[in-house]
């Protein structure tokens, strides 16, 4: 269906994609593997005609295939659901659907009945659950990466590219969605299938192409191979992904949160961490995970309760009382509320702690001398590969930038670390540099509370599991010999109003 | 970031120098006219300075053109009440950095859009202003001291160049150099990135619309001084073009970011723009044409350039 050889790409002088070879087969699913900064987004981007080859050929259905743009891809059958979701908040799930597509006319007229009644059709033809008539502004991030794969399944398409699908959706609806890959490839599609969870991708795709730098390594038929196998070539060396470290127990406690609501219909939440431990907290989307951590970060107003670090109260809201204490916080979504995109790596890994770069103590004048040396300092303890400081955050691959997100945190009075999905969309060489930090600082006495939405991420890393569900904490245990299904039914445990949780 | 991004507008600005010199040797391309140029651009850098702190945090202000205006009949009637020049000049300065923190606190404590509230304060300190003035041009009784800051020359330099280079540099190090203008840019760049690093944005922000009425009222008192009298709507003219040069300025240098030396080379190139057509007797309604285009102009190469990369 699909065939690529030869294909290069550069950007300057980096050269992004180096002689990539693929075939993709229809009625299979094809899995897309590499780490972060391996070539996986150029070339989707080659093939959406976001990009074009500067050489090597693609040939599509036998023939020639180029696409000046993304509708010429389009045109030619191929349809892209993104990481990031396209969608217009305002408009509603069918109206997005309809946007860059033809409108369903009569007499000039839009029918917008029609257009509902179609999409309404492809929805349950899947068999999907979703609200049509809400503005998508409104649905949960995983229903708006619903209704994005629904706008690409509107009419038939040859070859169906899926980068990350699961990233933001729960353990239940990922299940829903890879029932849905299946099905459209028995129906004869080609599905092109981006995912960094080894699990998923053994689940649900026939083929594979791992890339590394720019380069095909290796492909094949996944029956074939094994995740040993195609860790190690993702990772270009024998490489291990380290099991979890014996569990620190709690030193002294280091956090205590009692009766913490973050609105008043809201659960209660009681929570301590000693010193040394590595907290997992685990939860599906919309468990509460979030706006609880913001919350102890003092990011949201807190309705109630208290909140103690090493002995000493904290105020209910206010980040900078945070900082003054040692805490750090990580978002979860670094584009839109982790790092300032179109500014420079200097600028971004400076932000947290300008007042350490002052040239005299007294003044509020930076010394640029200063802050040079201390972004450098940070970045070198954190392996991160960069051309220049002033280059923009946003070359660099998303291990990198969510490297440094929690590296310019990093100091060594730092008592809480407080990260949201920190390895969300990361190459597994930066997953295993930002788990060895957690460690290093736990190791150091820092109690560490880290959000993660997989499961394998939370048996490896914590000492301690917690999982909320509907904002109450359903399972608080220490991990040892903890399994999945632990998790999974605490996950998706329905608290009792009254308290009766537990 | 690429040579022909980086200095684009800067090698604009001599092309345009350039060309009116062969058009006019005589007259534009003389050193005394070209001196001049620096004097008439002078007033214009300072607010454009001034908008460039609030660009920078990705906001408006509209209301300078009124604060430079309120400066003047301020400053006029308190000479008139007989107040003294350092006074006089504290106390419109005040005035002017009040309306800013007004502005700023609406803005960043009640997320109202600064489109709207600067243009609204804008509105009420016109009024005001009116009101001070009942509408007439006040010469009142202006000291010579006064008057003296915005005449004449130092050292074979006019006065208002020297007073443009000095809100120049003060603007490059505010943004450049403290940790409020990185910090300001941060919340310009991504505003809850910015506060969950613990940025206080509505402080910063205050900050930036207070700096930008600031420079607003020192450019509305040299230009009472330069002129000796004030008129009500006398500074309104500055506000488009104080935007037109913060937006060819984020064409140079830095990235599509606001920044002092890019608003600088912006006002330079709307004043030579306007004084190379006048000397070639363009009437005036052709010169806001020319201006308009370039502008457009300018944003388009750099977008297009943008893509390219």
């Amino acid at each position: 269906m699909l065939a690529l050889d030869g294909l290069v790409k550069r950007f300057g002088g980096v050269t992004a994609l180096d002689g990539v070879a693929m075939r993709v087969a229809p009625g299979r699913v094809h899995a897309l593997l590499g780490e972060n900064g391996a070539g996986k987004s150029t070339l989707l981007k080659c093939l959406s005609g976001t990009h074009r080859p500067d050489a090597g050929t693609m040939r599509l259905a036998g023939a020639a295939y180029a696409p000046a743009s993304p509708r010429a891809a389009e045109d030619a059958g191929l349809r892209f659901v993104h990481q990031e979701l396209n969608l217009v908040p305002e408009f509603t799930a069918y109206e997005n659907a309809y946007v860059g597509r033809a409108y369903e006319k009569r007499f000039g007229l839009v029918r917008w009945r029609i257009m509902r009644k179609r999409f309404a059709a492809v929805r349950d033809r899947y068999g999907l659950d979703l609200d049509i008539d809400r503005p998508v502004g409104r649905l949960s991030v995983a229903k708006c990466q619903i209704v994005e794969i629904l706008r690409a399944l509107m009419d038939k398409a040859k070859i169906l590219v899926l980068d990350e699908p699961t990233a933001s959706l729960s353990e239940a609806e990922a299940e829903t969605l890879r029932a849905i890959v299946r099905r459209l490839a028995d129906q004869g599609t080609a599905v092109i299938f981006v995912s960094h969870r080894l699990d998923e991708v053994f689940a649900v795709a026939d083929d594979f192409t791992v890339l590394r730098n720019g380069k095909t390594v290796n492909h094949g038929r996944l029956a074939e191979t094994s995740r040993e196998a195609i860790i190690a070539e993702m990772a270009g060396q024998a490489f291990k992904q380290r099991a979890r470290a014996a569990s620190a127990t709690g030193g002294a406690t280091m956090l205590e949160l009692s009766g913490l609501r973050v609105a008043p219909a809201r659960p209660s939440i009681d929570l301590t961490i000693g010193g040394g431990e590595i907290v997992g907290l685990y939860g599906i989307v919309g468990s509460g995970r979030s706006s609880l951590l913001k919350s102890i970060w003092g990011a949201n107003p807190l309705c109630r309760g208290s909140l103690v670090l090493d002995r000493s109260a904290l105020p209910r809201t206010g980040i900078r009382s945070r900082i003054a204490a040692g805490v750090a916080y990580v978002s979860e979504d670094r584009r839109n509320t982790g790092l300032i995109m179109h500014q420079s790596i200097l600028d971004n890994a400076a932000l947290p702690r300008l007042g350490r770069y002052r040239a005299h103590r007294g003044l509020p004048v930076l010394s640029h001398r200063r802050l040079r040396a201390g972004v450098d300092a940070i970045l070198s303890g954190l392996a991160v590969r960069f051309g220049r400081l002033d280059d923009r955050i946003s070359t660099l691959s998303g291990g990198n930038q969510q490297k440094i997100m929690i590296g310019r945190w990093l100091d060594d009075d730092i008592r809480l670390l407080l990260l949201d999905e920190p390895t969300r969309g990361v190459d597994i060489r930066s997953k295993a540099d930002i788990h060895a930090l957690c460690r290093a600082r736990a190791a150091g006495g820092a109690a560490v509370l880290f959000a993660t939405s997989d499961i394998e991420e939370l048996l490896m890393l914590a000492s301690r599991i917690v999982v909320m569900a509907q904002g109450a904490v359903t399972l608080d245990i220490a991990n040892s010999g903890v399994s999945r299904e632990t998790v999974l039914k605490a996950a998706f445990h329905a608290p009792a109003r009254s308290g009766m949780a537990s | 970031m690429a040579f022909s991004a980086r200095y684009g507008t800067l090698i604009g600005l001599v092309a345009i120098i350039a060309l009116f010199s062969a058009l006019s040797p005589a007259s534009f391309a003389q050193a005394s006219n070209l001196i001049n140029i620096t004097q008439q651009m002078s007033l214009l850098a300072i607010v454009a300075l001034g908008a460039t702190f609030v660009m920078a945090l990705s906001e408006f202000d509209l209301s300078v053109g009124a604060v430079v205006s309120m400066a003047g009949i301020v400053s006029v009637s308190l000479f008139g009440a007989g107040w003294g020049v350092p006074v006089t000049i504290a106390a419109t300065l005040a005035a002017g950095f009040c309306v800013g923190l007004i502005s700023g606190y609406l803005i960043a404590t009640f997320r109202m859009p600064s489109f709207i509230v600067t243009l609204a304060i804008g509105t009420v300190i016109g009024g005001i202003t009116f009101w001070i003035s009942d509408g007439a041009t006040l010469f009142g009784n202006i000291p010579v001291a006064f008057r003296d800051l915005g005449r004449g020359t130092l050292a074979g330099v006019p006065v208002l160049t020297l007073w443009a280079l000095a809100a120049t540099v003060l603007a490059l190090f505010v943004l450049d150099w403290t940790e409020l203008g990185r910090r300001v840019l941060a919340i310009g760049g991504n505003r809850e990135a910015a506060r969950l690093s613990g940025v206080r944005v509505t402080y910063n922000s205050v900050w930036a619309f207070a700096l930008c009425s600031l420079f607003a009222a020192i450019a509305g008192l040299l230009l009472t001084a330069r002129l000796g009298s004030a008129h009500p709507t006398g500074g309104n003219g500055f506000l488009l073009q104080a935007y037109a040069a913060v937006f060819l300025g984020m064409t140079a240098f830095r990235d599509g970011q606001a920044n002092a030396l890019g608003t600088l080379l912006g006002a330079a190139i709307i004043a030579v723009v306007a004084n190379g057509l006048t000397i070639l007797g363009v009437p005036n309604y052709l010169q806001d044409i020319f201006t308009g285009l370039i502008i457009i102009g300018a944003v388009l190469v750099r977008n297009i350039g943008h893509r390219a990369s």
